[in-house]
């Protein structure tokens, strides 16, 4: 018996994976309702005229507004439905029995967490690019510093949806049912902001806290990168954090 | 403890500890299973096994041994055990006490060499409803070790042919009837050629059309060399697909054998043909006996005396004795018999053979 495999190749269970939480038309409505917080910023800012009318304005508005609810929602509902809706559904037993272990489960959830992120940061990034060049120009920046900005904070955003993403994989992972999920990225996404300008101290401990003190911050000349630094190492700690929780929960006994 | 035999006589599984009317009893084996050679292990193996949920002990103390190429009926009333048990012979569910080892690989240390060999439907079919039903078979597929990537598509497309979803391949699962929702979940052991196949009521939901089609993909499987546990509500089916069964109530291990030996044991029900039927049934009820009229000149009388009193009585009384037969017992006699089953609302939910859910 033991001449025979006894693992799926990884990158067909990736693939397998990506496109149960992708390939799906959610997917494509919410990163539509993306694209629109880009398209309406190029919009009031073409009528503001202020100093923020560039691509790079048009970047830094549509990724502070989209991080208040729509930027991590593709992230929730993707980590939501890692655990607990597959456990509710019975799916995860029957790639337990695959078997598929504790460690490529939480691999495969991650990478289909990375994913949403990154599709979701890209897709803001992306339409602000192109949306705020032909309407607006580079303005100030020029094109090579507008370039470098906006994929610094695309990256940067993807890794704070990853970390949030992460933690709320560990929640998933210990519930049945995905509204114990859903809800409490929702309110990561939606009051964590406004804790964080209510009590400074919550900015440091909430995945999306400090996201205008980064974008101002990068937007700046010279740019400071500081708390952009930071707030990735952050990121980082919460998707360890997230990442080690979520073996341990789903390696215990019933896992 | 030992666990539960398989040889010539059904045994008292002697992990309860409880004696079981009707069937004889063995000692509790202290070697390697009867019927067993220590170089062939049974396909699966529980020991002492037991899990508790709170108070309540949803399993207590299992033995048992399922030998290689058997088809096994796991049987018994609802909330007697079957499917935690099946949870836990899977690894799906850890035991609080006792250890379960399948095709000799002790669980969960070896689940990752032993789990390709093994397909399993238990509970409710695990499908997304949002996806197609092919769909939702090439998940599954793509975590198959044994599958080459080359293969799966090829194999996925007959394994829908093979449980009837051909024509249903490409719609989504939520339009799916229960029906159809059940072959798919079958379709899953289906997948690659197993040697262990773990199904819990595979029946559910399926038309008799359907429920033929299960018996014949468990007569396949077992015919290319799969070992197959199968629990139903249907005692006919479990009749006719398998050739062992084990029987829980209330978390126990009842009795554990060859369906035709425990057949075959018991007093079972005698059939007295006789002329006079109306008055035998008069002179066995007047002696204390249980009887009835069932066909014309045919007397069935319950299980208890022995054929030599029955005749005795009826002749004294003057009631001519044609034939005294005492055929095979149904499966749901047994069954009854051993569970104690009366029929009654309060005696558990069981539902005779035919009933269905």
């Amino acid at each position: 018996m033991t001449a025979y495999r006894t693992a799926a190749p990884l990158g067909r269970l990736v693939c397998s994976e990506l496109e149960l939480a992708l390939c799906r038309p959610r997917t494509a409505v919410v990163l539509g309702a993306l694209t629109v917080v880009p398209l309406l910023a190029t919009v009031l800012l073409a009528i503001d005229a202020g100093p923020l009318s560039s691509t790079a304005g048009v970047l830094t508005v549509s990724l502070s507004e989209a991080a208040a609810f729509s930027l991590g929602m593709p992230v929730v509902l993707i980590a939501a439905e890692a655990f607990a809706t597959e456990r509710a559904r019975g799916t995860l037993d029957g790639l337990r029995l695959s078997p598929v272990g504790p460690g490529r489960l939480v691999l495969l959830k991650t990478a289909a967490v990375g994913a949403s992120a990154v599709l979701a940061a890209g897709t803001v990034v992306a339409v602000s690019l192109v949306a705020g060049a032909v309407v607006l120009g580079t303005g100030e920046f020029g094109t090579g510093a507008t370039l470098s900005r906006a994929l610094l904070l695309g990256g940067w955003a993807t890794g704070q949806l990853i970390g949030l993403g992460m933690l709320l994989l560990a929640l998933s992972a210990s519930v049945r049912r995905p509204v114990a999920v859903v809800a409490p990225g929702l309110v990561a996404l939606t009051v964590a902001p406004l804790a964080s300008a209510l009590w400074q101290a919550s900015a440091s401990a909430l995945p999306t806290g400090r996201w205008h003190e980064v974008l101002a911050g990068v937007m700046s000349v010279p740019a400071e990168t500081g708390t952009l630094w930071a707030t990735t190492v952050r990121a980082a700690g919460f998707a360890v954090a997230g990442a080690g929780i979520t073996v341990f929960l789903l390696t215990r006994r019933d896992g | 403890m030992s666990p539960a035999t398989f040889g010539e006589s059904p045994t008292v599984a002697s992990g309860t500890g409880h004696p079981v009317p009707v069937l004889q009893t063995a000692p509790a084996p202290t070697g390697p299973p009867r019927g067993l050679s220590p170089a062939r292990p049974p396909a699966v193996r529980a020991l002492g096994v037991a899990r508790g949920f709170g108070p309540v002990r949803a399993v207590d103390g299992v033995d048992l041994d399922i030998p290689m190429g058997s088809v096994l009926g796991l049987l018994g009333p609802n909330g007697a055990g079957k499917t935690t048990l099946m949870r836990m012979l899977l690894g799906l569910l850890a035991p609080t006490e006792g250890a379960v080892e399948l095709l000799g690989r002790r669980l969960p240390d070896r689940a990752t060499e032993v789990l390709p060999h093994v397909g399993a439907l238990v509970g409710e079919p695990a499908l997304h409803p949002h996806r197609t039903g092919r769909q939702n078979l090439l998940r599954y597929a793509a975590a198959e070790p044994l599958l080459d990537t080359a293969r799966i598509a090829r194999a996925v497309d007959a394994t829908l042919h093979r449980v009837g979803l051909g024509h249903a391949a490409d719609r989504p699962v939520r339009g799916y009837s229960t029906g159809m929702r059940q072959r798919l979940g079958l379709a899953v052991p289906l997948l690659t050629r197993r040697r262990l196949v773990v199904l819990d009521e595979p029946t559910n939901g399926l038309d008799p059309a359907g429920t033929r089609h299960v018996r014949r993909l468990i007569a396949e499987m077992n015919a290319t060399g799969a070992t197959v546990v199968v629990s139903s509500h249907l005692l006919s089916e479990i009749e006719a697909t398998c050739s062992h069964v084990a029987v829980m109530q209330a978390g126990r291990l009842l009795v554990a054998g060859r369906l035709d030996t425990l057949l075959d044991s018991g007093p079972g029900t005698l059939v007295v043909t006789t002329p006079d039927a109306g008055r035998a049934v008069r002179v066995l009820r007047a002696h204390g006996v249980g009887a009835e009229q069932s066909a014309g000149s045919q007397v069935r009388v319950a299980p208890g005396p022995e054929a030599p009193d029955v005749v005795a009585a009826l002749v004294r009384a003057g009631v001519a004795v044609e034939q005294v037969t005492r055929p095979a017992a149904r499966l749901e006699e047994v069954f009854a018999r051993l569970t104690g089953d009366t029929g009654s609302p309060d005696a558990g939910s069981w539902a005779p053979a035919g009933a269905g859910r």
